[in-house]
C-alpha cells in the first residue's frame, strides 16, 4: 500500500512540463499597463483631495490668527510632529496591504490603501523649492 | 515536498523598480516564474483558460506586493501561494464543493485503458476537488491542517479526499500497466 503511494507520488513528480502559451505575455502586460495607469491616475486625484484637505486647517488658522505672524519654533514642531504622525501611519498602511496580500485580498480591497499610501507618501516628500532653499 | 527556488539577490529589487512600472523589471520577473505559476494553476484547475487567468492575476497582484519588507523571503512560494488560493476560489465559484463531498460524485471508470497509460489523463478525471486537495499536498506541501483551513473542513476531511485520490490514481495506473 506505501509502496503503491509512493509509486504514485513519483509519477506525479515525472509529470511532463505543461507548456507555457506564448501569448499569454502580451495579456499579462497589457494588464500590467492598463493596472499602473490606474494606479496613477487614482493617486493623481488622492493628491488633489490631500492637498484640499490639509490646506483647509492652515487657513482656517490663519484666519482665526488674523493673518501670517506666527512664531517659528512653534510651527517647526508642529512639521516635525505631523512628520513624525505620517511616517507611523505609512508603516501600518505598510503592515495591512502586507497582511491583506499574504491573505489574497481583491484589487478592489487593496485600491484604497495603495491611494491612502501615495496620498501620505506625496506628504512628506519635501517640496522642490524647499530643497533648493535648504542648499543655498 | 519540492525544492523551493533560491532567494535571488537581485529580485527584490527587481520587484521594487517593476512596482513602480519598470517594464523589463516586470518581464525578467515574469520570464524567472511564469512557467511554474501556469503549470501549477494548470494542473489545479485541469482547465488552458482558468490556467491563464490565474497566471495572469497573480503577476498583477505581484505589483502590490511589498518585497521591501521582506527582502529575505522568495517570490516563488507567494506566487504560488496566490495562484493556489486563485484556484481554490475559482472551484468554490464552480459550486462543485457539496457534489464532490459526496463519493458518488467520483466518476466511474469511462475511459479507454490507452487513456489510463497516461498519468496525465487519470489526473484530470479526478474530481476538481479531489485533484486540487491532492496536488496541493503531494506536490506543493501543503500540510492537512492547512488544506483543512483553506477548504473549511477538519484535517480528516482532507485526508480522507487525499487518501482516496492516491488510491484512485494507484488503482488507475495499475490498470493501465495491466492493459499494456
Amino acid at each position: 500500500m506505501i509502496e503503491a503511494s509512493t509509486h504514485v507520488r513519483q509519477e506525479l513528480h515525472g509529470l511532463p512540463e505543461v507548456p507555457l502559451p506564448a501569448a499569454l505575455w502580451r495579456r499579462v502586460e497589457a494588464g500590467r499597463r492598463q493596472k499602473m495607469r490606474r494606479r496613477k491616475l487614482l493617486a493623481g486625484i488622492t493628491s488633489l483631495a490631500l492637498v484640499a484637505v490639509m490646506a483647509t486647517p492652515v487657513f482656517v488658522q490663519l484666519l482665526a490668527d488674523g493673518g501670517p505672524g506666527r512664531s517659528e519654533p512653534l510651527v517647526a514642531h508642529q512639521a516635525s510632529n505631523a512628520k513624525r504622525d505620517v511616517r507611523a501611519d505609512l508603516h501600518a498602511l505598510d503592515l495591512a496591504l502586507q497582511a491583506a496580500y499574504d491573505r489574497g485580498a481583491s484589487d478592489a480591497e487593496v485600491a484604497p490603501m495603495w491611494v491612502a499610501r501615495e496620498a501620505l507618501l506625496a506628504g512628506i516628500r519635501p517640496p522642490r523649492a524647499a530643497r533648493r532653499r535648504d542648499r543655498i | 515536498m519540492p525544492s523551493l527556488p533560491e532567494t535571488n539577490p537581485e529580485e527584490a529589487a527587481l520587484l521594487r523598480k517593476a512596482r513602480w512600472g519598470d517594464h523589463e523589471a516586470f518581464a525578467r520577473l515574469y520570464q524567472a516564474h511564469a512557467r511554474a505559476i501556469h503549470a501549477l494553476a494548470y494542473r489545479l484547475t485541469g482547465n488552458a483558460a482558468a490556467a491563464e487567468d490565474i497566471t495572469q492575476d497573480t503577476f498583477l497582484k505581484m505589483l502590490g506586493f511589498l518585497s521591501g519588507l521582506r527582502t529575505d523571503a522568495p517570490l516563488r512560494p507567494w506566487l504560488k501561494r496566490v495562484a493556489a488560493n486563485a484556484a481554490i476560489d475559482r472551484l468554490r465559484r464552480e459550486r462543485r464543493f457539496v457534489a464532490e463531498a459526496d463519493g458518488d460524485a467520483w466518476p466511474d471508470d469511462g475511459a479507454s485503458p490507452a487513456e489510463n497509460l497516461e498519468l496525465l489523463g487519470v489526473l484530470r478525471r479526478l474530481p476538481p476537488l479531489a485533484r486540487t486537495v491532492v496536488w496541493l499536498h503531494e506536490m506543493e506541501g501543503w500540510s492537512h491542517p492547512e488544506l483543512a483551513e483553506r477548504f473549511g473542513h477538519s484535517p480528516s476531511w482532507s485526508k480522507s479526499i487525499v487518501s482516496r485520490a492516491l488510491a484512485r490514481l494507484r488503482d488507475d495506473l495499475e490498470t493501465g500497466v495491466k492493459d499494456d
